[in-house]
Order: structure tokens, then C-alpha cells, then sequence
């Protein structure tokens, strides 16, 4: 495996008293995984917690058959874990979490995903957005109909197409990246991105501090524009 | 509207509609919501939706949580969970609801119903359209809408540009259920929503 270094921080933001967000990565074993939970009190945290727990679990475990198929596998046990708990106790009827989870593995990475939780990548000078959104505006800009400007203004914008744990199934997006030395890469919440576009997360990411620090940077950035969300970061330094 | 779930032990016994400015609850008959619960006082609380939705406390033998925390008054917003003696109210309040919160589009399982749209005037005036997906994208960029398949129906929502209009009203950002016959003026182009 590729030499890395993750830092991550997750953090209640300004407004809310809760943190829903949940993170958690192992530098030895090469893994990140980070969850926005929905649903309202208390519900929200069980399932961004029972996503952590269960994909920290399982990705620490040494991959079976293809690391895609390893990766999803941990994915779908956290969406039916959060769907039958849903499903058996009424407070949390309606519960449900984003995740976006990578694994690093030789010089690749595998990254999996579902809602509007980000993978970025910052190489050579450009910052580039690895997943698309599983979210009506996201929709609507890859069909041509509303504009990126138009999608971050939009009153839908927090309206996600998929979750764990909404139903018994869920359909993962599952994706196979190269890692290359000097390779920055940010996993986040929509607290973050929501308030900071893509420049300014670019700024932070390349002021080239250790992932401590740009993490914590990344996060007191989203505070200082409102904080209106939990927000959370891990970044990803491949050396 | 608002409304109250209410569960004892985790177990979902009913949903109480919030339609009156001040909702009682208590152990005797009387109240509004009525908890047959020997913890409960006979007069325990009021919810009530003059201003800001709050609940008081009636000076109750054991006391009225919401959140773990046990209030005299409390605001309540949407997801606050109330207890009082062994029972859970939940407070949903979809109207007020927090901008920065993600809300999670569930569709619906197969449609019970075939829904179709017949375009009446404009681009394609003749054509008919089965509404087969989760989302249909209505218009064009600059004026687009979608329509959503939901648990309930269908449902339109104005995306960007000018607002779709539905039976000659202009649709509100969050939406209209659409009923069998309604037409939907989008992007220059009249369309008629049917269900069999």
C-alpha cells in the first residue's frame, strides 16, 4: 500500500447542538469512511454511528475477492443494519445516512459512496470533485437543465436521490482511482462543501499543511461562513 | 400541518394532528391526547401553535421532557421528542423545515397506478408520455421542473427558472400533488397529468 497520512475532524458547526456526521480511517489498514446521518433526534447519529462502526469493522478485515466487491459488500451490511433497526423501533422510523468510504490499496483506491457526502482530489495545482452527488440538482446538471450556480442556489439542494437504510436495498456507486505521490484527497460533509465552493476548499487544500491542520482549516472555514451544518473533513496525504 | 407521533416503549401506537391552536394532553378524558398511563397526570401539558410551536408543562406530577431535558415551556421543532410518563411524542412539523437539512427523497415502490402525460400544446402537442421513472424531468434548461413519484402520488417540483403553473397557478418551490386531469403549463408547452 501506498505510504499515507488521514487526519480527520467533525465538528457540530454553529447551529446545530447535535453532530450527525460521523467519522472514522486507520492509516496502517488504509481506510476513511465518512457518514451524514438524516432523520431528525437522535435518529440521524445511530445511523451515520452504525455506518462507522460497521465499515470500520469490515474494511479492517483483510479484503475478500475484489477490493470493489469487499468495499460495496461493507456498504449494503451498514444500509440493512440501519433499515431493520429503522424498521423494528419508531424513534427511529425514517432514519437513515450518506457515506463515502475509501480504501487504499497498492497504488489504486477504491472509493464508494452513496447520497451527497464528497471524494476530492487535489493533484498537481487542480482540485477535482471524484464523485457526483446522488441528489436532485446533481440530476438536473448532468442532464443539462439547471447550471452548477443555479444547483448551489437551488432551495432543493439538500434533496438526496439515495441513503442508507431508506429501503432494504441501495444501489452503491463503486469506483477504482489511481494514487499518485503528492496526491491530496478530502472526504466531506455537505456542511462544508454547502457554504464553501469548490475555490475556496482549493485554497485551504493548497496551502500544503499536514492534514491536521488543513482538516481543522477546512472546518473552522465552514464556522466562519455560518456553520450551518455539522461539518466534517478528512483529508488524505499519499506520500 | 404538525403533527404528534406517539409510541410507548418503542412501540408506534398513533399519530395525532396537530389542527388546533392548543392541544392538551393528560390521562382524563377531556384531554386531547389521551394517554392511558398511571405516570401521567390527569391535566399534563399543552402544545400550542400561537406563534412558535411550544409546549407547557401543567404543572405535572413527573414532569415534561423533550429532548432528555425536563422544560416548564419549550419551542419545539420538527424531531424534538417529547416524554411524558412512558410515552414518546414526537414533533413533526414538515412546513418548518430546516434549510440546511438533507432530506432524503424516498420514491415509491412500483407504481400501483399507470400515470401519463398528454401534451396538449406546444413541442410534441399529440404525443403521450408514461410517467414510468422515479423522476421525470418536465421543460427545458432555464425552466425546468420535475416530477416525483412518491409513496402518496405524484408530485411536481419547480427546479429553476420561472415556476411550472398547475391548473393556471403558479407551483410553489415546495411543490403540488398533482390529481388525475390537472394541466401543467412548463417551457411554452401544456400538459395534461392522467392516472388510470
Amino acid at each position: 500500500m501506498a505510504n499515507i497520512r488521514i487526519w480527520g475532524v467533525t465538528d457540530p458547526g454553529r447551529q446545530r447542538q447535535r453532530n450527525e456526521d460521523a467519522i472514522v480511517w486507520d492509516e496502517s489498514r488504509g481506510f476513511a469512511v465518512l457518514a451524514d446521518g438524516v432523520g431528525g433526534q437522535n435518529a440521524g447519529d445511530v445511523a451515520s454511528g452504525l455506518v462507522v462502526s460497521i465499515l470500520d469493522a469490515r474494511l479492517r478485515a483483510d479484503p475478500a475477492g475484489e477490493p470493489e466487491q469487499h468495499l460495496a459488500a461493507a456498504v449494503h451490511e451498514a444500509n440493512a443494519q440501519i433499515h431493520s433497526r429503522a424498521a423494528a423501533n419508531a424513534v427511529y422510523a425514517g432514519m437513515g445516512s450518506t457515506v463515502v468510504a475509501v480504501q487504499f490499496l497498492g497504488r489504486e483506491l477504491v472509493v464508494a459512496h452513496v447520497g451527497d457526502s464528497r471524494l476530492y482530489r487535489w493533484r498537481a495545482g487542480a482540485l477535482e470533485r471524484l464523485t457526483l452527488d446522488h441528489s436532485l440538482v446533481q440530476e438536473m446538471v448532468s442532464g443539462g437543465f439547471m447550471s452548477a450556480e443555479e444547483a448551489r442556489a437551488s432551495g432543493h439542494r439538500h434533496v438526496i436521490t439515495r441513503a442508507l437504510g431508506s429501503a432494504s436495498a441501495v444501489d452503491v456507486e463503486v469506483q477504482r482511482h489511481d494514487l499518485r505521490s503528492g496526491d491530496r484527497l478530502l472526504l466531506c460533509s455537505d456542511g462544508l462543501n454547502d457554504l464553501a465552493d469548490d475555490a475556496e476548499i482549493a485554497v485551504v487544500l493548497a496551502r500544503g499543511m499536514p492534514p491536521e491542520v488543513a482538516a481543522l482549516d477546512l472546518v473552522a472555514l465552514a464556522n466562519e461562513k455560518g456553520g450551518s451544518d455539522n461539518v466534517s473533513a478528512i483529508v488524505v496525504d499519499v506520500l | 400541518m404538525p403533527k404528534l407521533i406517539i409510541t410507548r416503549e418503542g412501540v408506534s401506537l398513533r399519530d395525532y394532528p396537530l389542527d388546533q391552536q392548543r392541544t392538551t394532553i393528560g390521562r382524563k378524558a377531556g384531554n386531547d391526547v389521551l394517554l392511558d398511563d398511571q405516570t401521567v397526570s390527569s391535566e399534563h401539558a399543552a402544545v400550542s401553535l400561537m406563534g412558535a410551536p411550544a409546549i407547557t408543562d401543567l404543572d405535572s406530577t413527573n414532569g415534561t421532557f423533550v429532548n432528555g431535558v425536563r422544560i416548564s415551556k419549550q419551542e419545539l421543532r420538527h424531531g424534538d421528542v417529547i416524554r411524558i410518563g412512558q410515552h414518546e411524542l414526537k414533533f413533526i412539523d414538515e412546513q418548518v423545515q430546516d434549510m440546511a437539512a438533507t432530506v432524503v427523497f424516498a420514491p415509491a415502490q412500483a407504481p400501483a397506478r399507470t400515470a401519463r402525460l398528454r401534451v396538449l400544446a406546444g413541442a410534441r402537442a399529440g404525443s403521450v408520455l408514461d410517467v414510468t421513472q422515479e423522476r421525470t424531468t418536465l421543460g427545458k434548461s432555464g425552466e425546468v421542473a420535475v416530477l416525483l413519484r412518491e409513496a402518496g402520488g405524484f408530485r411536481l417540483l419547480p427546479m429553476a427558472g420561472k415556476p411550472p403553473q398547475v391548473n393556471h397557478l403558479p407551483v410553489a418551490v415546495k411543490g403540488v400533488a398533482l390529481a388525475s386531469g390537472d394541466e401543467i403549463e412548463i417551457a411554452g408547452s401544456r400538459l395534461r397529468f392522467e392516472v388510470e
